[in-house]
C-alpha cells in the first residue's frame, strides 16, 4: 500500500507544484476580494482533482496492469485510491488554513476564523461525498467518460436545487424544520459521507475485481 | 518434472477470438518461447495464467497454487516484464526503487541499483525521456530485483533493435542459471526464442499447435524440394506443410528419420520459423 501512495504521490509531484501556485494566486485573489471563503472552494476543489489526475496517469501508463501481478489485494489498491483522495483533501484544507489564517491576520480580522474552519469543514465533507461517488464511476466507465460524467452530474444538482427554489419547495417549510436542518445538518453530513464512502468502497471493490485487463 | 506453470483446458471467448482449450506445462527450470503470429493469443495466454484475464473454462496453476487465488508469497516469486514499461511516464527512475520497496517485501535495492548501473539508467531521467530500449531495460531491472524465480514475458523483445535484444536475452541466460528459475517467453520474433529457448510452444488462431524441446524439433521436421508429382506420392503423414511455386514444390516434412528410411530421400535442415511458416501456410500457397 505504501508503495502504492508513493508512486502517486511522487508521480503527481509537477501537478501538485502547480496546484500551490494556484493556491498562493487564490490567496491573492481572496484577499483583493476580502473573501476568503472564495479560497476554501477553490482548494478543496483542486484536492479533488487531484485524485483524477492520479487516476488519469495510471490509465495512460496501464499501471492496473501492472498491479494486477504484484504482490497486492485488490482491496489494497482500491483503498489506496481512497487514501490517496483522503490525504489531498486533508492537504487542502490544511492549505486553507494557512493561507486564510494569513490573509487574516493581515487584514486583522482573525475574529472571522470559526467561519473559515466551518467551511473547511463542510468542503472536505462534499469533496469526500464527490469522491465517494466518483470513483466507482471512474471504476466503471473509466476516467474520460467520468469526467464528463461529473459534469452532467454537477449540472443536474445546480437545476435540482434551481427547481426547488423555483417550485417554492424551501419556502413552504417551517422555520423551526429549516433551524433544526441547519442544526444537526453537521451530524447527519458525516455520518452521511460515511456510509456513503462505505457502500462507494465495497462497490469499487467489486467493479475491480470482475474487471479484466 | 515439476512444473511451474501448467494450463489445463483453459478457454477464453472473445467476440473475435477464441483461446480453445488451451493446455500448456512450463517445466521448472527452463526457458519456454511462446511463438505466434500476432493475434494468435499469446498475450491473452499470459493474462491468463496472471489472471488478468478470467477464462471460462479450464484451470491454471502458477508455482502450485491456483492462478485465480495467488497468494502473496507466490506473487513475489514471480517477475514480469510486458511489452512496454508500465510505469508511470512522469515518474523519476529513481523513485522506482522506494515504490518497489513498498510494494514487494523481497525487493532487494542493491540488485536493482547494480541493474541501472549495469543497463546505463540514469535516476534522474523520467520514464517518458527513456527510449524504448531503455523503458524495457527498467522493467526488466524491476522485474529481476524481488528475487523472482518464474519470469513471465509478453513481448519483451519486440521494437528493440538486435543490440538491445541480444543484452536483454544474455540477462535471461544469466537468469536461468539458477536451476530453480524458469522463463516464458512470448515473442513474434523467432530468432530471439531460436538463440535461448530450451521449448518452443506454437499457438495459431487461439489453438496450441505444439510445445516441443528446441533441439528434437529441428531434428524431428526437414524440408524436402521435389517436383508436384513426386510430392502427391508421399505419405501425407509426413507431410506438415507444403509450398508450392513454378519449379515444384517444398514440403515440410516430420518424423524425417522414419521418412528417410522409408523414401530413401534426405530432407534438408529446417529454422523454426519455417517450421512455423509451412504449418500456419503451408497447405494454403
Amino acid at each position: 500500500m505504501i508503495g502504492l501512495i508513493r508512486k502517486d504521490v511522487l508521480n503527481l509531484t509537477k501537478v501538485l507544484k502547480f496546484y500551490l501556485g494556484a493556491a498562493v494566486l487564490y490567496g491573492v485573489f481572496s484577499y483583493m476580494n476580502e473573501n476568503t471563503l472564495i479560497l476554501v472552494y477553490m482548494l478543496l476543489m483542486l484536492a479533488f482533482f487531484l485524485i483524477l489526475s492520479a487516476f488519469q496517469e495510471d490509465d495512460v501508463c496501464e499501471w492496473d496492469l501492472y498491479a494486477g501481478v504484484m504482490p497486492l489485494k485488490v482491496t489494497d489498491i482500491v483503498w489506496e485510491k481512497y487514501l490517496l483522495g483522503f490525504i489531498f483533501n486533508l492537504g487542502g484544507v490544511v492549505c486553507v488554513l494557512i493561507l486564510s489564517v494569513s490573509l487574516l491576520a493581515l487584514k486583522g480580522r482573525l475574529t472571522e476564523f470559526p467561519v473559515i474552519l466551518q467551511s473547511a469543514g463542510i468542503g472536505a465533507l462534499v469533496v469526500i461525498a464527490v469522491q465517494s461517488i466518483m470513483i466507482p464511476v471512474i471504476y466503471k466507465m473509466g476516467v474520460e467518460r467520468a469526467r464528463i460524467a461529473i459534469v452532467i452530474g454537477t449540472f443536474g444538482i445546480f437545476f435540482l436545487g434551481y427547481a426547488a427554489i423555483e417550485s417554492g419547495l424551501l419556502g413552504s417549510l417551517s422555520p423551526e424544520l429549516i433551524e433544526n436542518m441547519i442544526r444537526y445538518a453537521p451530524y447527519a453530513g458525516i455520518v452521511a459521507v460515511l456510509l456513503l464512502l462505505m457502500v462507494s468502497y465495497k462497490i469499487s471493490v467489486n467493479l475491480y475485481k470482475k474487471k479484466e485487463w | 518434472m515439476s512444473l511451474a506453470i501448467r494450463c489445463k483446458n483453459v478457454t477464453k471467448q472473445y467476440e473475435h477470438f477464441t483461446l480453445d482449450h488451451l493446455n500448456l506445462e512450463i517445466p521448472n527450470g527452463s526457458i519456454v518461447g511462446f511463438v505466434g503470429e500476432n493475434g494468435a493469443g499469446k498475450s491473452t495466454t499470459i493474462k491468463a495464467i496472471l489472471n488478468l484475464v478470467h477464462p471460462e473454462e479450464g484451470e491454471i496453476q502458477v508455482l502450485g497454487e491456483d492462478s485465480r487465488d495467488l497468494s502473496r508469497e507466490v506473487k513475489e516469486r514471480i517477475g514480469v516484464v510486458f511489452d512496454g514499461c508500465k510505469f508511470p511516464q512522469g515518474l523519476k527512475c529513481k523513485y522506482v526503487d522506494s515504490i518497489m520497496r513498498g510494494i514487494y517485501s523481497s525487493w532487494n535495492s542493491q540488485v536493482f541499483r547494480d541493474y541501472c548501473r549495469r543497463f546505463g539508467l540514469e535516476g534522474n531521467k523520467t520514464v517518458k525521456e527513456l527510449s524504448r530500449g531503455m523503458k524495457m531495460k527498467l522493467s526488466i531491472a524491476a522485474a529481476l530485483s524481488h528475487g523472482a524465480e518464474l519470469l513471465i514475458m509478453d513481448e519483451a523483445t519486440s521494437g528493440l533493435d538486435p543490440m538491445v535484444r541480444d543484452e536483454i536475452l544474455d540477462i535471461f541466460l544469466e537468469f536461468i542459471q539458477d536451476e530453480r528459475h524458469t522463463v516464458f517467453l512470448s515473442s513474434h520474433i523467432i530468432s530471439d526464442i531460436e538463440k535461448i529457448a530450451d521449448y518452443v510452444a506454437f499457438i495459431h488462431k487461439g489453438k496450441l499447435l505444439f510445445m516441443e524441446d528446441k533441439i528434437r524439433l529441428q531434428e524431428e521436421y526437414g524440408l524436402l524440394s521435389c517436383s508436384k508429382q513426386e510430392a502427391d506420392g508421399i505419405d501425407p503423414a509426413y507431410v506438415a506443410g507444403r509450398r508450392e511455386n513454378a519449379f515444384g514444390c517444398t514440403l515440410l516434412i516430420r518424423n524425417r528419420g522414419d521418412f528417410r528410411r522409408s523414401f530413401h530421400k534426405e530432407t534438408d535442415p529446417v529454422s523454426l520459423e519455417e517450421i512455423m511458416l509451412y504449418t500456419v501456410k503451408g497447405g494454403r500457397r
